[in-house]
């Protein structure tokens, strides 16, 4: 068991080095240069793809926290703080890579603009959602309302993901997910889609790897409550 | 027969300590049982658990065949209890206190069961007095009361007589007689010969193992003090010995209630009477909206010194610092209503009080609402004079009223979240403040189309996702509700 389960995480590794590996050689010298934007725009690939990842964290935060609430069971709530903490790294990130773009391309590292500003909201909440679980000792009011406010911070997500439809922006629109398909020229397309790939092995990655840090953690606090019970018997 | 109430495995774990461990134990209905035990061996733990205020860490606890854990409406109308706290609001009269509790517990014939027991328990001529103004021991005697007055088929009190004079003292067990005979009566105590005055059978709790579990020999304090020391030390014949308990493993269902029993209008007159108190105790205390309608002008006139407005500017900024301090108003207030139940001990009687968790939620957003519509109004005519912008009008008084439905559909659900949560004024603005910005971008972009900074007609898609935000999170607060104040 712990071998099959050592070989996948082994595989998994590969995998997500390859997979990287080949959106980097796209990324650079596949993916041909923006004209109006110059090399800066290759910044948009990894951008993209922590966004998409963040999301996605959000989402599993989300139904973490709702199945928890439904089972009790301290699985879900693993997988919902493991997907906080990275959702809440892969935020930051956007952010600063959104920044280091704006600056070239806007001139500014932040503008109050509607897509950045969400996306800051958006990590206001989260990094609460980890600062609620430290300050509950109990774990299972711990879990209890960090799974509530994952379950209600995950509101400003839909928000976030149409700011740019609902106002006027100086974020780009979506140039993939469109009713009128893609707008990317094909090879930009298909970079973005590997890199998106790529990252969402590394995702999954880091899911198993911070799950099983949770799951050590859960086991001491097991472990104390059942030495607390043999002390008692003693 | 089913119990009045029984645990099964009962173990609870607060923090680093386990309170009680493994308990299992019927209570017959009538049967009177005192739970012994010297300070920290798990009484109040117990008493709380059996109650439906804590959670089981493992094992279960239940009501009349009702499984305690999840518990129905109809289960927590079943038990009267009264613990360390008083569950009684400290501005209220004894009579309002009383007439609160028959109205959240659907008592009937409210009026005369209130009256007998002001009576029994010589509280008739303190009647139309404050709480707060009662001695120690008459608010022991007010406290029994509201244990008693929803008529319990299971009753659990914390040390009953501590603050009770000898003559109460001695006309107590008289008084659950006439009050609660048929309910299992469950008391905690240190009084050894009360205890024997009291109880036909004894718990005896040590370090949270049930360690004595047996008949009390009427009246005979000493010998029951023999009988708690040899089951301390273990001595076989006193130990706790597995008794024939009631089997839980048929249909749960058929042996419990099921439904709540209580009808639409009940449900809204339960709601009434929260929202009633609410405004009673502000009206008396003046204690939110004062405070809050001031920090907000302290909030205009920040904004009105911090920034340097050119005159063009002037309408879109005061919108923007008239819903901001609207918004900070909203952190302050929607923790304050849930955090002013725990401060006040009150938490509690809400906790065990057989409303459903959604009506709760409601009965509090309700009050949260009219709270902050009552300091936006007040925000919107400080900032009309300090800025000198045309904003009484109907238009931005709607947006307003709707922007303080969506604050306090969301204040409300964080606040309940954050009352128990250690340093939570802290906490609860680094929670709620992010959450509730949609609210403000969209307030603001509503009002500037009001005062034609904007088109016209770009207000109404702000003004619906201010409806849209309260629709939701009112929504996602009333499933959720029953899991923030836990089991």
């Amino acid at each position: 068991m712990l071998a099959g389960g050592s070989r996948s995480i082994w595989g998994l590794t590969a995998a997500t080095f390859i997979a990287m590996s080949a959106a980097i050689y796209m990324i650079f010298m596949y993916a041909p240069m923006e004209r109006v934007q110059g090399n800066i725009q290759r910044l948009f690939y990894a951008h993209m793809s922590m966004a998409w990842i963040a999301y996605l964290s959000f989402f599993m935060v989300f139904v973490g926290g709702a199945i928890y609430l439904a089972r009790r069971s301290a699985k879900w709530d693993r997988i919902a703080r493991s997907a906080a903490t990275i959702g809440v790294v892969f935020t930051t990130l956007v952010l600063i890579t959104g920044c280091l773009w704006g600056t070239r391309v806007w001139g500014a590292c932040w503008t109050w603009d509607a897509r950045l500003t969400t996306t800051l909201i958006l990590w206001f909440i989260y990094v609460g959602y980890l600062m609620l679980r430290g300050y509950i000792q109990e774990p299972q009011s711990r879990r209890r309302l960090a799974a509530i406010v994952g379950i209600a911070g995950f509101v400003v997500v839909p928000i976030n993901f149409l700011s740019v439809y609902w106002w006027r922006t100086l974020h780009p629109a979506p140039t993939v997910l469109r009713a009128d398909g893609p707008t990317l020229p094909p090879p930009m397309l298909a970079t973005l889609l590997v890199t998106v790939f790529a990252f969402t092995l590394l995702y999954v990655l880091l899911m198993r790897h911070q799950m099983a840090l949770e799951r050590l953690i859960d086991e001491v606090d097991d472990m104390q409550f059942q030495l607390l019970l043999t002390e008692r018997k003693l | 027969m089913t119990p009045a109430a029984s645990a099964r495995s009962l173990t609870c774990r607060l923090g680093g300590t386990l309170a009680i461990r493994e308990l299992t134990f019927d209570i017959d209905p009538g049967e009177r049982i005192a739970l012994l035990g010297a300070n920290g061996s798990g009484k109040t733990t117990l008493l709380r658990a059996l109650a439906g205020l804590l959670s089981p860490t493992v094992g279960s606890t239940f009501v009349c065949g009702s499984r305690m854990s999840r518990a129905e409406v109809a289960t927590r109308r079943m038990v009267g209890y009264s613990g360390h706290n008083p569950h009684q609001y400290d501005d209220l009269t004894v009579r309002e206190n009383l007439a609160l509790v028959a109205a959240t517990f659907v008592v009937d014939d409210a009026s005369d069961r209130i009256d007998h027991l002001t009576h029994d328990l010589a509280l008739d001529e303190y009647g139309r007095r404050r709480a707060r103004e009662l001695s120690r021991g008459l608010q022991q005697r007010l406290a029994l009361a509201i244990a008693l007055l929803p008529n319990p088929r299971l009753l659990l009190l914390d040390e009953p007589e501590a603050a009770l004079d000898g003559a109460t003292r001695a006309r107590l067990g008289e008084i659950i007689d006439a009050h609660a005979g048929s309910a299992g009566f469950l008391f905690a105590t240190h009084d050894l010969d009360r205890a024997a005055a009291l109880a036909k059978r004894a718990l005896v709790l040590d370090r949270g193992a049930l360690v004595g579990d047996f008949e009390v020999c009427r009246g005979d304090g000493r010998k029951l003090l023999e009988d708690v020391a040899g089951a301390v030390e273990g001595r076989s014949r006193l130990a706790a010995r597995p008794r024939n308990t009631f089997d839980y493993s048929a249909d749960l269902d058929g042996t419990g209630q099921g439904t709540s029993g209580l009808s639409l209008g009940d449900s809204a007159r339960q709601l009434a009477a929260i929202v009633g108190k609410d405004l009673r105790l502000e009206w008396r205390t003046r204690e939110v909206v004062p405070a809050l309608s001031l920090l907000s002008v302290l909030m205009v006139v920040a904004f009105s010194l911090a920034f340097v407005v050119p005159a063009e500017d002037v309408p879109a900024v005061a919108a923007g610092v008239l819903w901001a301090s609207l918004a900070f108003a909203t952190v302050v207030g929607g923790m304050r209503v849930f955090a002013a139940e725990r401060d006040q001990g009150t938490m509690e009687a809400l906790i065990l009080a057989p409303i459903s968790r959604a009506g709760l939620y409601l009965a509090k957003a309700s009050v949260n609402f009219l709270f902050l519509a009552a300091v936006g109004l007040f925000s919107m005519v400080s900032v009309m004079i300090l800025f000198d912008v045309a904003l009484l009008r109907w238009d931005v008084a709607g947006l307003l009223i709707l922007g303080s439905a969506a604050f306090a559909s969301v204040g409300s659900l964080y606040g309940a979240l954050a009352a128990n949560v250690r340093a939570r004024e802290l906490l609860i603005p680094v929670l709620l403040l992010p959450v509730s910005l949609p609210v403000l971008i969209g307030g603001v972009a509503a009002t500037l189309g009001s005062l034609g900074v904007t088109s016209t007609a770009s207000q109404f898609p702000w003004a619906g996702l201010l409806a849209a935000f309260c629709a939701i999170f009112a929504g996602l607060a009333a499933m959720l509700f029953e899991h923030i104040l836990g089991d």
